[in-house]
C-alpha cells in the first residue's frame, strides 16, 4: 500500500468491489448502465481500492465523468491531488483523445498505441510493485454515442492488442441508451464478445437475490418478446404505408395527367377559335372586306373547332358523372379522350 | 420580313397562323411534326420556329432537343403550349420563348417580331 494515500479511514476502501469490476480476475470487462451516478459510484469505490492498494488509475471519460469521478474520490477520503502528483491518477479527455486517434474521421491504430501506451508505461512506472495499472476508458462509448458502432467494435480490438504488451485491467462503460435501434443489438454482440467480463446495466445488476435475479430475466424475455412482435407488426403497417403511397403517387399522377390531356383537349379548339375570329376581327377593323375563301376558312375552322369543343366538354362531364357515382375522385385512363 | 416556320399536328391552328402571319407580310412554312419540320430545315432554315408540344410522331421535346444538336440556337423557338403551367413548360423543353394557348394573334405578331433577327425586320 501507497503510505502518501490515507484512504485507510474512508468507507471507499472498506466497501467490496462493485459487481463488474474485478480487476484481478478480468483483465478487460464491460458494464452497461442507465444512469450516471451509477457508474461513477463503481469508479469510485474500484479506484478508491486501487489506489489505496498502491495501484495507478488512468480515466479517459467525458468532462462530467472526470468531474464526477474527482469529486467522490475525495468526498471519499481520497487524496486525488496527490495521487496526481506521483503520476497515478492521470486523466484524459475523452473526446480529445478521440479526436487525436482518430485523424480524417479514420481510426489509427497506430495513433492509438503512441498515445494509450505511454500513458500506461508512465502509470506503470508510478504504480507500486504488486499493482496493476486500472483504466477506465470511454473513447468507445463516445463512438456509439456518435453512431460508430463498428468503429467502437475495431478500438475495444486494440485495446486487447495492446494488453498483449501492457499490464493494465481495463473497464469500459457503455449507456445503455446508445444501443437505442433493433440493428445495434448485432454490435453490442461484438462488444461483449471483446470483454473477458460483462456485466448488465444496474437495473439486473443491483438486484441482489437469484430469485429476483431468475424474476428480472422472465420479465426482461417478455419485453424482448413482446418488442419483436411489436417491430414485427410495425413492419406490416410499413408495408402497408408504403403501398398506400406508391397508389395515391400513381392516382396523383393519373390526375395530372389527365388534366394535361384535359387541358390539351379544349384550350386547342379554343386557340383556333379564338385566332380566326381575331382574324376576321382585323379584317373588319380595318373595314376590308374579307375574301370568300378566307371567309369560308375561317367560319368552316370555326364550326368544326366548336364541335370538337362540345365534345370536349360532354366527354369530361360525363367523366366526371361517372366518378362521382364510383365514388372514385381519381380520374383514369377510360375517362380520358 | 421573317421566314416562319410553324409546328402543329393541328391544321387549323397551322393555317389561322399562316393567315395572321402572311397578313403581316412574313413568310410562312408549316410541317405536321417533329420529324417532317427537321427534314424541311435542311431544305430552307427558318428565322423563327413556332413549336407546339404536344404532337403525335416527334414531340416539341424531341424536336428541340435535335434542332439543337443539328443547328444549335441558329433559328429562335417559341413553345406554343397548352399545359396549365406554360412557362414551366414552355422553358423546360429548352424553347428561348413560349405563347400559352389560346394566344391573342397580336401577342403572336409581337413574338414574332421580337424573335426576327435585325437584318430581317
Amino acid at each position: 500500500m501507497d503510505i502518501d494515500l490515507d484512504v485507510s479511514d474512508s468507507a471507499a476502501s472498506l466497501a467490496p468491489p462493485p459487481a463488474g469490476i474485478h480487476h484481478d480476475n478480468n483483465r478487460h470487462t464491460v458494464q452497461f448502465y442507465d444512469d450516471n451516478a451509477f457508474l461513477v459510484d463503481c469508479l469510485s469505490r474500484s479506484f478508491a481500492t486501487a489506489l489505496a492498494g498502491g495501484g495507478s488509475v488512468v480515466v479517459v471519460a467525458t468532462k462530467s465523468h472526470r468531474d464526477a469521478l474527482a469529486r467522490q474520490l475525495v468526498t471519499q477520503g481520497t487524496d486525488l491531488d496527490l495521487a496526481a502528483r506521483r503520476g497515478r491518477y492521470l486523466a484524459l479527455d475523452a473526446a480529445e483523445a478521440l479526436g487525436r486517434i482518430t485523424p480524417k474521421g479514420q481510426l489509427s491504430p497506430d495513433r492509438f498505441i503512441d498515445l494509450v501506451g505511454p500513458t500506461i508505461d508512465h502509470a506503470t512506472a508510478a504504480s507500486g510493485p504488486q499493482a496493476r495499472v486500472a483504466i477506465f476508458g470511454e473513447l468507445v462509448a463516445l463512438l456509439c454515442a456518435n453512431g460508430e458502432h463498428q468503429t467502437a467494435v475495431l478500438l475495444e480490438g486494440l485495446w486487447n492488442h495492446l494488453a498483449q504488451t501492457h499490464d493494465f485491467a481495463l473497464h469500459c462503460a457503455y449507456p445503455m441508451r446508445v444501443f437505442g435501434r433493433e440493428s445495434d443489438g448485432a454490435a453490442l454482440g461484438q462488444i461483449c464478445a471483446a470483454h473477458s467480463g460483462v456485466t448488465p446495466a444496474e437495473s439486473y445488476t443491483t438486484l441482489i437475490d437469484e430469485a429476483d435475479q431468475r424474476r428480472t430475466i422472465a420479465l426482461l424475455q417478455q419485453k424482448a418478446h413482446a418488442l419483436a412482435m411489436e417491430v414485427e407488426a410495425r413492419k406490416r403497417t410499413q408495408q402497408v404505408l408504403e403501398r398506400r403511397e406508391s397508389e395515391l403517387r400513381a392516382a396523383l399522377e393519373a390526375r395530372d395527367e389527365f388534366l394535361a390531356d384535359a387541358a390539351h383537349e379544349l384550350k386547342t379548339p379554343l386557340t383556333s377559335l379564338r385566332a380566326f375570329t381575331q382574324l376576321l376581327l382585323r379584317d373588319a377593323r380595318a373595314r376590308r372586306p374579307t375574301a370568300p375563301e378566307r371567309l369560308k376558312v375561317a367560319l368552316e375552322a370555326i364550326e368544326q373547332q366548336t364541335g370538337r369543343l362540345a365534345q370536349a366538354v360532354t366527354t369530361l362531364l360525363d367523366s366526371a358523372v361517372k366518378s362521382n357515382a364510383d365514388g372514385d375522385t381519381s380520374p383514369t385512363s377510360d375517362r380520358r379522350r | 420580313m421573317a421566314d416562319v416556320l410553324v409546328i402543329d399536328d393541328d391544321s387549323h391552328i397551322r393555317q389561322v397562323i399562316q393567315l395572321a402571319l402572311e397578313d403581316d407580310g412574313h413568310t410562312v412554312e408549316s410541317a405536321v411534326d417533329g420529324r417532317t419540320a427537321l427534314a424541311q430545315i435542311d431544305r430552307r432554315h427558318p428565322d423563327v420556329i413556332l413549336l407546339d408540344i404536344r404532337m403525335p410522331g416527334m414531340d416539341g421535346r424531341e424536336f428541340v432537343r435535335r434542332y439543337r444538336e443539328r443547328h444549335g440556337h441558329r433559328a429562335p423557338i417559341i413553345a406554343l403550349t397548352a399545359s396549365q403551367d406554360a412557362v414551366a413548360n414552355g422553358v423546360s423543353i429548352g424553347a428561348d420563348d413560349y405563347l400559352a394557348k389560346p394566344f391573342d394573334l397580336d401577342a403572336l405578331a409581337a413574338r414574332v417580331t421580337t424573335h426576327t433577327p435585325p437584318h430581317r425586320r
